[in-house]
């Protein structure tokens, strides 16, 4: 899964700290969301999209499927 | 909610330490017979008082964590499980074929406690990289 999430946080000028505090989760949880390595659990990614007051469409995209997969 | 897990994990492992020194010291005292016949049995089971604050004191902190905490911690206790699996099935088969000595598990336990707080640390470092 992909994510705007580290676009959406700079554009508010939030430091991973402060963006972890808002949505009460560690700095390394918003670190590994925003690198991808780590996908958000359904709540933590409403909480998300609640806290950028977008659609969680907008912000999280699955991966493309690999070539051929469908 | 505190997100402070280094805190509560040097916690642990004082605990941990506790633990190992009250097994120590019990030892040390049942084998110079300096602990009384009629105490012998809550002397014995002293180390496990530390260890009983420990496992509470483990799950509050679990409950404090995050869901990728939460993860990360259930990969670590998965490869804890392994590792100490595999020590424990591959010495008691060398053990049983006379490979190495068969010692007896008084002796073995201590030991096994170590692997397994040791394989559980290491587990933690590692799955932390996989999400840094």
């Amino acid at each position: 899964m992909t994510n705007r999430l580290r676009v959406l946080r700079a554009e508010r000028g939030w430091s991973q700290g402060d963006l972890a505090e808002r949505l009460g989760v560690s700095r390394q949880t918003v670190n590994a969301i925003e690198t991808e390595k780590y996908d958000p659990s359904l709540p933590l990614a409403f909480a998300i999209a609640r806290l950028f007051g977008q659609p969680i469409e907008a912000i999280f995209e699955p991966a493309a499927a690999p070539a051929g997969s469908e | 909610m505190d997100r402070s897990p280094n805190r509560h994990s040097w916690q642990l492992i004082r605990l941990a330490l506790v633990s190992a020194g009250l097994a120590l010291l019990v030892s040390v005292l049942e084998r110079r017979g300096l602990v009384p016949s009629g105490l012998r049995a809550p002397a014995a089971l002293m180390p496990v008082v530390p260890l009983i604050v420990f496992f509470v004191r483990l799950r509050e902190l679990l409950d404090s964590m995050d869901e990728l905490q939460h993860r990360i911690h259930l990969e670590a206790m998965l490869l804890q499980f392994s590792w100490t699996g595999i020590l424990v099935m591959g010495y008691g088969m060398l053990a049983k074929s006379g490979v190495t000595p068969d010692y007896p598990v008084t002796v073995l336990f201590p030991w096994l406690w170590i692997a397994m707080f040791g394989f559980w640390g290491a587990g933690i470092a590692l799955v932390r990289r996989k999400y840094r």
